[in-house]
């Protein structure tokens, strides 16, 4: 019987630690593992030489901000002493314990894996990866968030911008929901005649009375002229794409134009965890709590949006939580000890409009029994409805701060 | 040597509860602004007090009374040990010479007895004023004045003199005076 796969070999000093994705969850792992225990030599492989938040990409499409802005290296990483490789992973040897990339071999003690989502495009007829640089959904920072805001800048006042919601589960739950605030703020100030249509296959979504509550007072939602309307049922999931006419055809046999198009497809955890046996029936990588270790292979921990991690949803602020975690444990293991309890957070403002922002939060542990990531009772939610427009104002300020330490603690 | 029966009763870790906390107010609770207050370098009994009074309600705030209910006595005490253990670092902001000037004159007037040096010695009350980010205290400061926040009778009376006096004008140069860290 395995005692929370602490291996038969105590490893201590020197053991070797490799991190696959240089992203959130695996930019956190590997700065909290060296905080834990500086002995350990921490490999971090991410095939990027810099990486663009997810978070606030929203404000790139409303013109808030640019895309530099979202932009993060590697230098304070390696300035803490881990080592930073630009090289994409191609395998994993779970058994010679050892991760391949394009860039050579590295032998672990034990892997952290942090590979981020992959997108069904199968689920779409008409969409694929290639569509995709042409009708993004711009679901990971990058040329595709810009390539949208331009398709914004360039439709005519007057236009529909048509945002094809995921079903569940997704990356960050309200992002959709934010985005679509987003884009009705940038009409609302330049191209008042143009319109927001969320299609969505889901009947309700996160923060809902929140979101709705804004748009009615920001986007006369639910009037005739609002600037946000919400299709939801399960006959509106898209299963057909027109890229040409960026026309999209729906379960229930309706056919919608845009001006712009955006559908952000059905997701899975990133192809990397498929390649490396990681996933199960789900798509998604089982892992126990207790180090967020795969339940399928020793030795390889997985975190971030590709592990399950229910109740904790798939969320930057998740990731980020999750990698302290396992990076306390895996110092545990490494050291031969029985890793500690731990807690687990998660936290999201959504920036809805100018001087509008609202904030959900929630608070979990893992159980005594180490079985499962229970929620603090009596603990977490969103904002109030009907809170104060000073308190939506200071959120705004909150939501900002959130970014630049949230953003630090990760990178630097 | 280790079991595989966890300990049902070992308490969740304090690095690990503190870790959370600084996904919001920064690693080891330095924060880089432009508003959630840096939580290093204060009074561990501040820092109980202080979450109590989210828990109760007896203190305002946007998120913070939702976490602070997730948290017990004993977490909650161990939070603030592990905080008031980290750096202090003042946050560097710009400020308006005139307000900070007016700023000055008003925390000699009503505060000083209590926020001594400039509201940068934390002795007396256990919280630092100085350095802290200006949206944050102004907010903190109107939640006082208002009466949405409740705290010792004294600094109550204080704050309300101070708003009597001078107002919101008086507590923007007020919180422009703790942001200039003078
Ligand atoms: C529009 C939008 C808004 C969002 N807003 C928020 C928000 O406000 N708050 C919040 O908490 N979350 C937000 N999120 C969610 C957040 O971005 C993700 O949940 C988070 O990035 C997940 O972290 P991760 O480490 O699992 O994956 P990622 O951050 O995507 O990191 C994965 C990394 O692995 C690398 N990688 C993958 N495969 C390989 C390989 N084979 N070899 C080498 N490297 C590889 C990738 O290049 C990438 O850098 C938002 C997401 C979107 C789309
Ligand atoms: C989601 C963001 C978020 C998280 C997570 C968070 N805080 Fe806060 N904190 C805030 C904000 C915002 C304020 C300002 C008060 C308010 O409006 O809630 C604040 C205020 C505070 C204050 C008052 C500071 C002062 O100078 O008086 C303390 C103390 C504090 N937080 C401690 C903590 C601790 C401890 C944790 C973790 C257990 C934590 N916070 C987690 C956002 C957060
Ligand atoms: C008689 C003593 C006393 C006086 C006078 C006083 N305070 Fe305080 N103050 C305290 C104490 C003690 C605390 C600690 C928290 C508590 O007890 O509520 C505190 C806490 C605070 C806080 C909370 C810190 C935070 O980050 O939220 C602020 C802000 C503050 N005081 C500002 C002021 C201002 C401004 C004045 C003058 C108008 C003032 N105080 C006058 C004793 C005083």
């Amino acid at each position: 019987v395995l005692m929370s796969g602490i291996s038969t070999r105590s490893w201590g000093a020197n053991a070797n630690v490799v991190i696959v994705g240089g992203g959130t969850g695996g930019a956190t792992a590997a700065k909290y593992l060296k905080l834990a225990d500086p002995s350990i030599n921490i490999t971090l492989i991410e095939k990027n030489p810099s990486y663009y938040t997810c978070y606030m990409s929203n404000e790139v499409l409303s013109g808030e901000r640019t895309l530099d802005s979202l932009q993060f290296g590697y230098d304070a990483l390696k300035k803490r002493g881990i080592t930073v490789v630009q090289a994409e992973v191609t395998a994993i040897d779970a058994t010679a314990r050892v991760v391949k990339t394009t860039a050579g071999n590295f032998s672990y003690d034990r892997c952290i894996v942090a590979p981020g989502i992959d997108y069904r495009y199968e689920t779409v007829a008409g969409y694929s990866a290639t569509v995709a640089e042409q009708i993004p959904h711009a679901w990971k920072a990058g040329p595709q968030t810009t390539l949208l805001r331009s398709q914004l800048e360039a439709m005519p006042n007057g236009g529909t911008f048509v945002l094809v919601a995921p079903p569940n589960p997704y990356r960050c739950p309200p992002a959709p929901y934010e985005r679509a605030s987003q884009v009705a703020n940038y009409f609302k100030k330049y191209k008042p005649n143009s319109k927001v249509i969320i299609l969505d296959p889901k009947t309700s979504f996160t923060k809902q009375p929140l979101f709705e509550e804004a748009w009615m007072k920001l986007y006369g939602y639910g009037s005739n002229n609002a600037l946000i309307e919400w299709v939801a049922g399960a006959d509106k999931g898209v299963v057909s794409l027109d890229a040409a006419t960026k026309s999209v055809t729906t379960v229930g046999g309706q056919t919608l134009s845009a001006g712009v198009l955006n559908l952000i497809p059905a997701q899975k955890a990133g192809a990397l965890a498929f390649t490396a046996g990681l996933t199960d029936a789900s798509g998604w990588c089982p892992v126990g709590f207790a180090s967020f270790e795969s339940t399928l292979y020793e030795n390889i921990h997985v975190i971030g949006d590709a592990c399950i991690a229910n109740p904790l949803p798939k969320s930057g602020f998740a990731a980020n939580s999750e990698a302290k975690a396992c990076a306390l444990a895996v110092a545990a293991l490494l050291n031969g000890r029985e890793p500690g309890r731990t807690s687990f957070s998660n936290g999201c403002y959504s920036i809805v409009g100018d001087g509008y922002a609202m904030s959900i939060v929630a608070l979990y542990r893992l159980s005594a029994d180490r079985q499962i990531i229970e929620t603090i009772p009596n603990s977490g939610g969103t904002s109030p409805i009907a809170a104060s427009d000073e308190d939506h104002l200071i959120d705004v300020q909150y939501a900002y701060s959130w970014y630049n330490n949230f953003t630090r603690d990760v990178f630097l | 040597q280790c079991t595989n029966v966890p300990d049902v009763n070992e308490p969740v870790m304090t690095a690990s509860l503190a870790a959370n906390c600084a996904s919001c107010h920064g690693t080891s609770g330095v924060s880089a602004g432009p508003a959630t207050p840096g939580l290093g370098g204060m009074g561990k009994q501040y820092l109980s007090k202080v979450l109590a009074d989210y828990q109760s309600g007896h203190r305002a705030s946007t998120v913070m009374k939702r976490i602070a209910k997730g948290y017990s006595a004993d977490e909650i005490s161990r939070l603030a040990e592990f905080f008031s253990q980290q750096p202090f670092i003042a946050a560097t902001q710009n400020t308006n010479a005139t307000q900070v000037a007016r700023g000055r004159d008003l925390h000699t007037q009503y505060c000083a007895s209590c926020h001594t040096s400039g509201g940068k010695d934390v002795s007396l009350t256990g919280t630092r004023l100085a350095g802290q980010w200006k949206p944050y205290m102004q907010h903190t400061l109107k939640d006082y004045a208002a009466g949405r926040s409740q705290t010792n009778a004294k600094m109550a009376d204080a704050m309300s003199l101070l708003y009597k006096a001078a107002g919101d004008n008086g507590i923007a140069a007020l919180a422009e005076f703790y942001a200039s860290n003078a």
